[in-house]
């Protein structure tokens, strides 16, 4: 799996590279000299890219020798599952201090979330967060933030909604207080509001 | 002399009652947010950096150096009371402190962090006056070949120290470069890299992208590794007792001098210097046998190195503009967004800012053993605040400092999309440092390059021609011989203490 993740970031690194030599082909016809001009880094860089892009495919990382050896990708899948559980625990060294019964705070992530729900729960962290500042000029700082908090918290294991809506209006209270009174941040006090007469 | 003279009258404009309370603020916020899971130093810093607009430059730039001590020193607490190495930096100090802790001496064994810390902090912070100025004042020789040669040492050492394959690191430092020319080209006043797009010629914002490098991907990755609550259990008074401090004394010097000189190397990280002195230390001591059960030694070495390691960092960063960290290089933002330019000429504009800040090092030094011994119980409590509380907190904190800098919401989104890149680059073990360093050093670089083509005509030879610039560039060769030797040793010795689970990428996050 690793060699697949190092040989897409080679080609990647080919096609910024040829991205790269194409602005430095736009800029040259304004150079000084042939090294000297806007021209000569995204050059070098291009040049670099696709060079350690070609390598990067042909000379993948390590992990490319176990699927060299046979292994097939649900194989690695597990493998790399049980990597991955092993390296959880030895973080988590001493058991005698580890609390290993469900938090109530962590419930509602433990009985939603087992470990293959986790990469959505991690998919969806980007995407509210960009929601935000899309809603953010349109709610205003104060409905925008509240609703965000309360989502994050909610997709973040607090249990219960009302629990959620409390710690997310303490949050949008503190960084208001921060942010809006003591920074004088110019943050969007929301269209929405404006159209309906607000302010 | 004048050295003194003037770190004296730092020290006059640093004792006032607002920088006192700034360092204060600084190192308290630091070592909070340093035990709290999911932040680091750089993180830290990146996201509070907005918050000290509202201050004078001396005293914003006075307390995001408490708040990186602070920071560095937080890490140690979650390493020796529950043995949760939150950076590979803290590994050597688990393997002592956490039996310390376990005997009942958690207590002394965070004193003793803490008074290795402050030794060493401050023995930094002299090098920092000693060789910051002298390194200035050679530096201001220098003309555009030599800095580029110097820049090129700095990414090519920081390049092999990064830990991972060197092809890795060189594709993030050439992405790194090619983030930084995004926006207009100073030769020919035309836009580069921007694909047509209107928001992106004003360029990238760094701490847009520090924070979604640093905070945002952390925050994933937390939620990967499932962090959980634990408790602390009793600690034990935390001031060590006469015998203590004796079999400490070797290791905390032998500690701070091989932080501060490794640390003087450009990426080389506190993981390295703390596993080197950790080594040292036990071949030094007589009770080499205690080593990994609970040797107080064993805690004060990596400790000593952890600090000195992040004084040293300073003399590249004031002398000749060049961080060497992470965190450093947000801090090399921060005194950017206060318009002002680390490198030769900050002693010579702006020497007496240079010397408050460095007069309040020392300040925040006594301010992190005064404040911290007493509050080692609080800190310890902390880190027991689940991670579902601190990730929303830490992700709208990311937001809403990502916007405060240049009040834009591209920046946010560009926060955001990096914090997914970084998530994934860690994921695979792709070093973030190179491209962090390359994007903040990227156009120092293109200029000093093309200012030599401008006075050789064109010619590549000006790079050998020049003695100085030369010795640079061989240099550069060596150290980076060196340098993947190091890194090779501690992630053996990191491989050999705790498996796969730690690695020396992108430690400090």
């Amino acid at each position: 799996m690793k060699s697949a993740a190092d040989r897409s970031a080679g080609v990647l690194a080919v096609l910024a590279g040829c991205l790269s030599l194409r602005e430095a082909y736009r800029l040259y016809p304004y150079h000084v000299s042939l090294l000297g001009g806007d021209h000569t880094f995204p050059a070098f860089i291009g040049a670099g890219l696709a060079l350690a892009g070609v390598w990067l495919v042909l000379f993948p990382g390590p992990s490319a020798k176990l699927s060299a050896a046979g292994l097939t990708t649900p194989e690695l899948a597990d493998a790399e599952t049980s990597i991955a559980e092993s390296s959880i625990e030895k973080f988590i060294v001493d058991e005698s201090v580890v609390d290993r019964s469900p938090s109530p705070d962590t419930q509602w992530a433990d009985r939603k979330s087992g470990r293959i729900q986790f990469l959505p729960r991690q998919g969806l962290i980007p995407l509210l967060l960009l929601i935000y500042t899309f809603i953010l000029p349109w709610a205003g700082y104060l409905v925008g933030t509240f609703i965000i908090a309360l989502l994050l918290f909610r997709l973040l294991g607090i249990g219960r909604w009302w629990r959620c809506a409390v710690y997310a209006l303490l949050l949008t209270a503190g960084l208001y207080l921060i942010f809006i009174e003591w920074l004088h941040t110019p943050f969007s006090a929301g269209t929405l509001w404006l159209h309906q007469g607000g302010d | 002399m004048s050295n003194l003279s003037m770190l004296l009258d730092g020290f006059g404009h640093a004792a006032t009652p607002m920088n006192l309370l700034m360092a204060a603020i600084g190192v308290l916020v630091g070592t909070f947010v340093g035990v709290l899971p999911g932040l680091g130093p750089t993180s830290s810093i990146a996201i509070l950096l907005p918050v000290t607009a509202v201050l004078e430059p001396t005293q914003a730039i006075i307390m995001l150096a408490g708040i990186y001590y602070g920071a560095m020193y937080g890490g140690s607490t979650t390493a020796i009371l529950l043995n949760i190495p939150g950076e590979a930096s803290s590994v050597p100090t688990c393997l002592d402190g956490y039996p310390l802790a376990q005997q009942g001496r958690g207590g002394p064994a965070l004193g003793i962090a803490a008074i290795a810390s402050f030794i060493a902090g401050v023995l930094g912070v002299l090098g920092l006056v000693l060789f910051a100025p002298v390194l200035a004042n050679q530096a201001l020789r220098f003309g555009p070949p030599e800095m580029f040669s110097v820049l090129l040492l700095t990414l090519v050492i920081m390049m092999g120290m990064t830990g991972g394959r060197f092809v890795k690191s060189a594709v993030m430092g050439l992405a790194g470069i090619a983030l930084s020319l995004i926006g207009l080209g100073a030769n020919s006043g035309l836009y580069r890299f921007t694909l047509g797009w209107g928001p992106l010629e004003g360029g990238l914002d760094m701490v847009s992208i520090l924070i979604g490098l640093f905070s945002i991907a952390e925050v994933m990755r937390g939620l990967s590794e499932k962090k959980t609550a634990i408790s602390a259990g009793n600690i034990g008074s935390v001031y060590p007792g006469r015998q203590d401090l004796k079999q400490s004394a070797p290791s905390i010097a032998a500690g701070g001098l091989i932080g501060f000189f490794m640390g003087l190397l450009p990426g080389c990280s506190a993981a390295v210097t703390s596993f080197l002195s950790y080594d040292f230390a036990k071949r030094i001591s007589r009770r080499r046998h205690l080593f990994g059960k609970g040797a107080i030694e064993g805690v004060a070495a990596p400790e000593a190195a952890n600090n000195a390691t992040s004084s040293a960092g300073f003399i590249p960063l004031f002398a000749l503009g060049i961080p060497s960290s992470p965190p450093l290089a947000v801090l090399l933002a921060g005194l950017m967004i206060y318009g002002l330019t680390p490198g030769p000429m900050l002693f010579e504009q702006k020497g007496s800012f240079v010397w408050t800040v460095i007069a309040s090092m020392f300040i925040g030094n006594v301010m992190l053993l005064v404040l911290n011994l007493p509050l080692v119980g609080i800190w310890a409590k902390l880190t027991r605040v689940p991670f579902s509380i601190l990730a929303p907190v830490i992700l709208l904190l990311s937001m809403i400092g990502a916007y405060t800098v240049r009040n834009n919401l591209f920046d946010v989104q560009v926060a955001v999309v990096f914090g997914v890149a970084g998530y994934y680059l860690q994921k695979h073990d792709w070093p973030i440092m190179p491209l962090i360093l390359c994007f903040i050093l990227g156009p120092l670089m293109e200029q000093s390059f093309l200012q030599s083509m401008a006075i050789s005509g064109g010619s590549l030879g000006i790079f050998v021609q020049r003695g100085l610039s030369v010795a640079f560039i061989i240099a550069a060769a060596a150290m980076l011989v060196f340098s993947l030797y190091m890194v090779r040793r501690t992630k053996k010795r990191i491989r050999e203490e705790r498996g796969d689970s730690l690695s020396i990428i992108n430690a400090e996050a």
